[in-house]
């Protein structure tokens, strides 16, 4: 009997325990919600597009690790740097296995496209319109990217599956590529809030003047690279221009900046008059963070000049890049520091304000604001003897967004300043370009309107049309003379040169750093027999010198990175297509030349 | 494979022969017979079935039935019986009358042990897969409380590595017969029938509580299914027997420096830059301005000198190896009761061990607590309950900042600890932000501690004779708390002023949401509480029978059910002053991080194992599970996964006769076997999860929300669990009366389900989901071979084991390409098809330029291609010289070039994995005293330095490895080891990175352990009411010798710039009291 009941009892159990299989391996996520219950709110969607803002460029670049140094203007022709994007600078650009820059905008493009279709199933009550244009302006964004980086590229508009045809398309022409942006930033810019309207806690989302900004930077971009490069980056097999579209993109640029010049509410940030900091608006505007920031006790709550911008914050989000300590490297090239214009509205070659390079103090003299606060990191000029050539570098230092009293305000890796992407500066810029390139001419109304604005803050003379004509100058040159200082080392000058159709001759010339002279021109570095004195030491100059034009004629100067060592060339106007997209979809066609 | 086969298809063929000779033989004396009857039992009385028994210089014969009887028909003349059993030695019985009583002695050979496998024991002479058991006495006496350490170098299959020698830190991996996949896995632990929570629960055993360790290596693992692939590491522990017993053992320990020679001094550091700038047409002394300066330095001078970015900066003999690290005491102490009666049994253990590291200027090491207590209780005859309660807690306690590559990577060994004032001397004299001493010493500290409780039911219940039934219920809880806290530290300048930076204030990020990436150099307050609770179920119905006296069998069936939950949280607080008391709340408030998170998986299996033999001869098994996971997508969720195996105790043939003598026992085997690799699959991948993050928005800026999907929305419920499939074939010899003993086991291991990660083009925007489409092949082989023997009052015992794998990656999307270096790391990227993992493809070199005329040449027919030689391009400060390595063209493209696969210039140089893993086991006793010695090593790994002082000048700024010293070429000596010395690094890199000679052999034997003990004679012990006293002396790492040429420990690793934490050696002094 107990036998019997023992083998029921066990077998039983044994038999019963599959009844409770489910309690073990039938289990939900304790701490994760699943899509079936998620975007049902808008809150939901706001968060999702929340999640869009490490796309932009910041101090983290969306590219990992510290790649947002490569999207400065370095290796440029303004740069004698060249720890980063050397490839670009000399024209050595190879194909790469693969790259972020490609596989992550797609990415970027899924998610927004991801929000764009939970929005087209969303029944909810609470309006989500302005997420939704969020979306479409962070599409807007990657396809820029990618369109600056590789020229046309397949437009994905939906979450792909991995059988969907889009997954081996071929590629889209750059004609294609831009009437899906600009189409982007409509209906980002139908929806979007004004700035104005956008509360304290939200201050850093998009505003419809952010999106109005970027349409016409990417209108002014394409406008000028149609005019100046054609069809000639165009990938074998790529669509043409349906039309002539470059007047319509400048009219409606000039019309966008108007619209942000008028009604935006923005001004720049200009502190010139403040004592503490007398003049120096153009070295605490990029470094701006709590009072300590600057001598003045200024605030990020003081910028009203950035229209689209990474926050940043010394408790909740620190740059992370080593930036004063990178920024100290950037030195500037010859080129550069020829650029920057005397105070009266002249260029250092054609003014009778330029003091020339005997002394190293020299050179600073008389001249724009920007030079003294961009590379020198005050209004004390160096003084003799402080320069010395004995290492290699330039003789020139640089600091624009080095932290104000580096290592004791701000240790390495913790400055936070927030990260400049479209500010006020650049509108002014756009606008005057665009009105230029759409009329061949512009206003002193027009140019009093705009980049005038930035020359008082820079303590140089207006730019009118009477300076041009009087001095033999050019007013498109002087144009973008004013936003290549302006935005220096903001990212903008590769993108410039290419899309101005100049990058080969700019590029490939040397980079050079102080003038050393000779026995006719002396300088603190060489003595009137033509010596070195001691404080150049020309054997730790690789290149040694060369005699380049100069703002006191041509001139014998220490070279950083030689021009044997550069073969930029059409081909590098556009980077290649990552060697691993191609072998995965051959439909795919490499840019011409590699 | 086809090899296999064969050797299969031999092993039926002699089935065949063997049961033919069988017929006949009992045919051949049918006539003028007699039948003689009895029973076999061993000494204890206890019957002894399955014997063998038949007339001596006759072949055939008969076996013993359950009870021990048997019945043969023998001729008339034979006169004496020869009854053998395994386990037991080999007896003869005169014929005396028609039924005899024989009563067998058992054999020191272990074959009659019964030894555990997976659910379920076994005797080890009938076994049919590859399991090694390690005996208890691997751990008595040893100077380590780690179990996993102790495990170094005892079973030729399971390899045991460590990267460090801090207790609580050893970065300790268990890998059995090599690894199964590129995605890792490690071997299941299973602790008295149920899978351990954690490794935790296994390392910090206290090992004087474990019976014995068996290791399932073969197919046999798949018994346990989706966890097995990797082998399974079975332990029991001791439960109570005999009378009241009380154990005491202890021991007192102290360590000192093992290998330091990476680490240079003043004199050195200096030299290495006078050499290399003798070579350079443009010297650069970075910082130390000039040739004087260093030369100075050189002659080992202790003063002001003048540096080009620091200032005056005082130097002096500073040698941070021996003024952080130097003798340390460590205790242990074990004490054990225990007693076994007919109705219960006990054993109660508490351990208590204060294991110590060598670092000198703050406390570095663990504290563990151990407790168990085994209970039986017979509740009637025919059922029993068994229980265990365990604690293990083991506390960690460390300084938190300091010990990275600051400790020597960037420390130059001339910056002495303190100024004149008796201040932190600054690094640098200036900078001030790194200096170890200060920051081990005052920068705050890292406190771990784990818990982990287990309580185990388990009730054994007989149906009917033979039948009988199992129920286990297992609960675990780790409870993991850690509190961390990060000061900054002052340093000051020679003259006592305060430095510019402090210690540790280089990083400070604190990501909101992940406390626990507060970097570990953030000044801060760290805190995290994680429980984990496991519970087991299972149920069994276990039947074994002997049928006829010859079939024997055995089958078991059941299910097994278990859960998993982890919770945890986590705090921090950025800055915190360290006023004697440490807790969040005292920390600033004004930035706090937090997080939390939960987690649950499980399982639901069905298991059944069938064992049977004939007369312990022809031996099969077959076992099988069925396993349900939570992991996956409902109609995903089950896998099957089984075994079978054949063994042939060949020695038991009659026609072996001739050869038992010599070899007195000998077995072959075979398996083949399923299994699955738990690895690679998270707990909820099929489903379309919201992941929560944040974004820092507004002015002022705050913290918003944000979501996005995991994978960015792309998910499949197609992956399963990796397969493994694993062939076995081995052989067991026992040689001239079980004093030899050989095993020897080959395999081969094909995952052919390996998760891998197929690559779509990158306009899908999300990682195309892992699919089990990868194969990875291991063969491998174990060898062991031993001899004991011992005469009157001496015997002595050495054993060897050796064991070598070889992986070879068979098929993997896109895996075709490789880089220059170390391609296929473990969990890593960079796998290439057709080699194994960690392959080295480096350049070939051919020597070194001699002349100017060869350099000019080579930039001739390469310089203008670009490729690798960018880096030294002629013209530029980097441009090559004599002296200088000579990187060959292979591809012959005219271009010196790393990349891809057909046109790089990269050769293929072996691989970096462990080969030829051996131990070497030597014992001996004579009256009292006994010796022990274990050897471990390894034959074979190629490895390459990597990191700042992988080579001179890899970096400027850091430390220099100046084992190179004297080594590299000159004018003067050109034909020298190395190539020339150089400050610049792009050459340096070009001369010494990823080239051919640089690839070194890691092999190493190392003395593991020394035990050297006395007990004290009995009468003497009498005397004191003692029944056992024994002194030992123990000794871990005490020699050793290695083929590495760049002065660093062959356990540590390859990086050179965290190394700097020495491997030390323990001495220590015991005491065992039996009362």
């Amino acid at each position: 009997m107990k036998k019997i009941i023992y083998s029921v009892g066990m077998t039983g159990l044994l038999f019963g325990l599959p009844g409770c299989q489910k309690n073990f391996i039938n289990l939900n996520p304790p701490a994760a919600y699943t899509t079936a219950v998620y975007f049902k709110q808008p809150s939901d969607f706001k968060a999702f597009t929340g999640g869009f803002y490490g796309q932009l460029m910041g101090w983290g670049s969306p590219y990992g690790g510290n790649s947002v140094y490569q999207y400065m203007d370095l290796a440029s022709d303004l740069s004698a740097y060249f720890n980063f994007s050397a490839d670009l600078g000399r024209g050595t650009i190879g194909i790469p296995t693969g790259d972020n820059r490609y596989n992550n905008n797609y990415g970027y493009i899924r998610s927004a496209n991801t929000l764009l279709e939970k929005a087209s199933e969303y029944t909810g009550a609470g309006d989500i319109s302005s997420y939704v244009s969020e979306a479409y302006f962070f599409r807007a964004n990657a396809y820029f990217n990618l369109l600056k980086f590789y020229g046309g590229v397949p437009i994905v508009t939906r979450v792909l599956d991995l059988d969907y045809p889009e997954v081996t398309a071929s590629r889209n022409s750059r004609y294609e590529v831009v009437t899906q942006i600009l189409s982007d930033l409509d209906k980002a810019i139908a929806s979007l809030p004004t700035e104005q309207n956008i509360p304290a806690a939200d201050k850093g989302r998009i505003s419809k003047w952010a999106a109005k900004a970027f349409k016409a930077q990417v209108e002014l971009y394409e406008a000028t690279w149609r005019k100046y490069n054609g069809t000639t980056t165009d990938f074998a097999g790529s669509a043409g221009p349906s039309s002539n579209e470059n007047a319509k993109f400048l009219t409606d640029a000039v019309a966008l900046c108007k619209d942000i010049m008028d009604n935006g509410g923005y001004a720049l940030w200009n502190y010139n008059s403040t004592v503490s900091i007398l003049n120096q608006s153009y070295i605490y505007l990029f470094n701006l963070e709590d009072a300590g920031s600057n001598p003045a006790g200024l605030t990020k709550t003081s910028n009203n000049e950035f229209i689209l911008y990474g926050v940043y914050d010394y408790t909740l989000r620190k740059g992370g890049q080593n930036l004063s300590f990178t920024s100290y490297q950037m030195a500037p090239t010859r080129k550069m520091m020829d650029m920057f214009l005397c105070a009266d509205g002249l260029p250092p070659a054609k003014s009778p304000l330029f003091q020339g390079y005997h002394k190293v103090g020299d050179e600073y003299k008389n001249r724009d604001y920007r030079l003294t606060c961009y590379i020198n990191g005050s209004n004390t000029l160096p003084a003799t003897g402080s320069v010395k050539l004995n290492v290699g570098l330039t003789g020139y230092g640089h600091t624009k967004f080095a932290a104000y009293k580096y290592g004791t305000y701000r240790a390495d890796n913790q400055e936070s300043p927030n990260f400049p992407i479209i500010r006020l500066a650049q509108v002014y810029v756009t606008y005057a370009e665009a009105l230029y390139e759409l009329n061949g001419s512009i206003t002193d109304v027009q140019l009093d309107a705009s980049i005038n604005k930035i020359r008082a803050r820079a303590g140089v003379a207006s730019l009118t049309n009477t300076l041009v004509t009087a001095n033999g100058l050019n007013m498109l040159d002087e144009i973008r003379r004013e936003r290549t200082v302006e935005l220096y080392n903001e990212g903008f000058r590769i993108d410039d040169l290419k899309r101005w159709g100049v990058a080969e001759a700019a590029l490939n010339e040397s980079r050079c750093g102080s003038v050393v002279g000779d026995a006719t021109y002396t300088t603190e570095f060489r003595d009137a027999t033509g010596t070195a004195t001691s404080l150049y030491v020309p054997s730790t100059y690789v290149w040694g010198e060369e005699a380049v034009t100069t703002a006191a004629g041509t001139l014998k100067c220490v070279v950083i990175d030689s021009k044997t060592n550069h073969s930029f060339a059409k081909k590098h106007y556009l980077w290649p297509l990552p060697q691993d997209q191609v072998n995965l979809n051959t439909n795919l066609k490499q840019n011409p030349g590699y | 494979m086809r090899s296999i086969l064969l050797l299969r298809g031999s092993v039926f063929l002699s089935f065949l022969f063997v049961s033919c000779l069988m017929l006949f033989g009992q045919a051949a004396f049918a006539q003028t017979t007699k039948v003689v009857s009895g029973t076999v039992a061993d000494t204890a009385g206890k019957s002894v079935s399955g014997a063998s028994v038949r007339a001596k210089g006759l072949r055939g014969g008969t076996v013993t039935n359950e009870s021990g009887e048997f019945k043969l028909t023998v001729p008339v003349s034979a006169t004496t019986l020869v009854i053998t059993s395994v386990g037991f030695k080999d007896t003869e019985m005169p014929i005396n009358g028609l039924a005899v009583v024989i009563q067998l002695k058992r054999s020191n050979d272990q074959l009659g042990d019964v030894i555990v496998v997976g659910y379920g024991t076994q005797k080890k002479a009938t076994l049919t897969g590859a399991v090694e058991t390690v005996s208890p006495k691997t751990f008595e006496s040893r100077a380590i409380t780690n179990v996993g350490l102790a495990l170094q170098g005892a079973s030729p299959g399971l390899v045991v590595t460590r990267t460090s020698a801090r207790p609580g830190n050893e970065g300790l991996a268990f890998q059995i017969r090599g690894a199964t996949s590129i995605n890792g896995g490690t071997p299941l632990v299973v602790i008295d029938g149920v899978p351990a929570l954690n490794y935790y629960s296994f390392q910090n055993m206290n090992a004087d509580d474990i019976e014995s360790i068996s290791i399932i290596k073969d197919g046999a693992a798949a018994i346990y299914g989706s966890r097995g692939a990797n082998g399974v590491i079975l332990v029991t522990t001791k439960r109570g027997k005999g009378k009241v017993k009380i154990d005491y053992s202890g021991n007192m320990r102290f360590t000192t420096n093992g290998i330091t020679a990476f680490s240079p001094n003043m004199q050195q550091y200096a030299t290495l830059w006078i050499e290399a700038n003798k070579e350079e047409a443009i010297p650069n002394w970075w910082g130390w301005v000039d040739l004087p300066t260093m030369q100075k330095m050189q002659q080992g001078v202790e003063g002001i000198y003048h540096t080009q970015y620091w200032g005056d900066v005082f130097l002096g003999n500073a040698d941070r190896i021996h003024e952080m690290f130097a003798r340390r005491y460590s205790y242990q102490h074990n004490i054990s009761v225990s007693n076994r009666t007919d109705v219960s049994g006990y054993r109660l253990s508490l351990g208590y061990a204060d294991n110590q590291a060598t670092l000198a200027t703050a406390y570095d090491g663990q504290k563990q607590y151990n407790l168990r207590f085994n209970y039986d209780y017979k509740l009637s005859e025919r059922i029993k309950l068994e229980s265990a309660v365990s604690l293990i807690n083991a506390a960690t306690k460390s300084p938190s900042s300091g010990l990275d590559a600051s400790l020597y990577g960037q420390e130059q060994p001339f910056y002495p600890a303190k100024n004149p004032y008796g201040q932190w001397y600054a690094d640098y004299g200036t900078v001030g932000d790194r200096q170890p001493v200060a920051a081990t010493s005052d920068g705050g500290r890292d406190n771990q501690n784990d818990l982990t409780m287990r309580l185990d039911m388990k009730a054994t219940a007989q149906i009917v004779k033979g039948l009988s039934f199992e129920g286990m219920v297992s609960f675990q809880n780790e409870r993991y708390n850690r509190e961390r806290w990060v000061t900054l530290v002052q340093t000051y300048d020679w003259y006592g002023n305060p430095a510019q930076k402090t210690v540790t204030a280089t990083q400070t990020r604190l990501s909101t949401t992940e406390p626990e990436k507060l970097d570990k150099n953030n000044p801060g307050y760290l805190t995290v509480a994680n429980n984990y609770v496991y519970q087991y179920y299972s149920g069994f119905l276990k039947y074994s029978k002997t049928f006829k006296g010859v079939h024997n069998l055995s089958a078991a069936a059941g299910v097994e059910g278990t859960k998993w939950n982890g919770q945890g949280v986590a705090a921090a607080r950025l800055n915190f002053t360290d006023l004697g008391v440490q807790d969040l709340n005292l920390a600033n408030n004004a930035s706090v991080a937090t997080s939390g998170g939960k987690d649950v998986w499980g399982t639901y299996s069905y298991i059944a194992r069938l064992n049977y033999n004939y007369g312990e001869k022809y031996l099969v098994e077959g076992l099988a599970r069925r396993d349900g996971n939570s992991r996956f997508a409902d109609g995903f969720k089950f896998k099957t996964y089984g075994s079978a195996s054949l063994g042939w105790i060949f020695t038991r043939e009659s026609f072996a006769e001739n050869i038992t003598s010599i070899v007195n026992f000998g077995k072959l085997r075979a398996s083949y076997g399923t299994a699955g690799n738990d690895v690679g699959i998270g707990n909820f991948n099929y489903l379309p999860t919201v992941n929560p993050g944040s974004v820092v928005l507004g002015s002022p800026a705050a913290v918003q929300t944000t979501s996005s999907l995991a994978n960015n929305g792309l998910y499949t419920n197609l992956v399963s669990w990796e397969k493994v499939e694993q062939k076995n074939i081995g052989i067991d010899l026992l040689f001239v009366k079980s004093r030899l003993s050989a095993t020897f086991d080959y395999f081969i291991k094909d995952n052919i389900g390996m998760l891998t990660s197929p690559v779509y083009p990158a306009v899908v925007g999300a990682t195309s989901p892992k699919t089990n489409s990868g194969h990875l092949q291991v063969k491998g082989w174990e060898a062991v071979i031993g001899w004991k023997d011992s005469k009157k009052d001496f015997s002595y015992n050495v054993s060897f084991n050796i064991s070598n794998t070889q992986n070879t990656i068979k098929n993997l999307t896109n895996a075709n390409s490789y880089v220059a270096g170390k391609n296929g790391v473990l969990n890593g990227t960079a796998f290439v098809n057709g080699y194994p993992t960690a392959a080295w493809f480096v350049y070939k070199t051919d020597g070194y330029f001699q002349t100017q005329k060869e350099v000019d040449d080579y930039y001739t027919k390469y310089g203008a291609q670009g490729g690798s030689m960018a880096g030294v391009a002629k013209g530029s400060a980097s441009e090559l010289r004599p002296g200088d390595t000579k990187r060959v063209d292979v591809s012959g493209d005219g271009k010196i070039y790393d990349g891809g696969s057909q046109t790089s210039d990269l050769v293929y140089k072996g691989d970096g994995n462990q080969h030829f893993v051996f131990g070497l086991n030597l014992g001996g006793s004579y009256k009292g005293f006994d010796i022990g010695a274990l050897f471990q090593g390894v034959g074979k790994q190629l490895i390459m330095r990597n990191g700042w002082m992988a080579y001179p000048f890899a970096t400027i700024y850091t430390n220099q490895n100046t084992n190179f010293l004297g080594k590299t070429w000159t004018a003067s000596n050109p034909g020298a080891e190395f190539p020339r010395l150089t400050t610049a690094v792009n050459r340096a890199a070009w001369n010494y990175a990823n080239n051919d000679f640089m690839l070194q052999n890691a092999r190493y034997i190392r003395l593991k352990s020394l035990v050297v003990g006395y007990t004290l004679p009995e009468n003497i012990s009498r005397k004191a009411k003692l029944e056992r006293v024994r002194i030992y002396f123990s000794g871990n790492d005490l020699w050793e010798y290695t083929n590495i040429k760049d002065g660093f420990d062959p356990e540590m690793g390859e990086t050179s710039q965290n190394s700097g934490y020495p491997f030390y050696r323990t001495w220590s002094f015991g005491l065992n009291i039996g009362l």
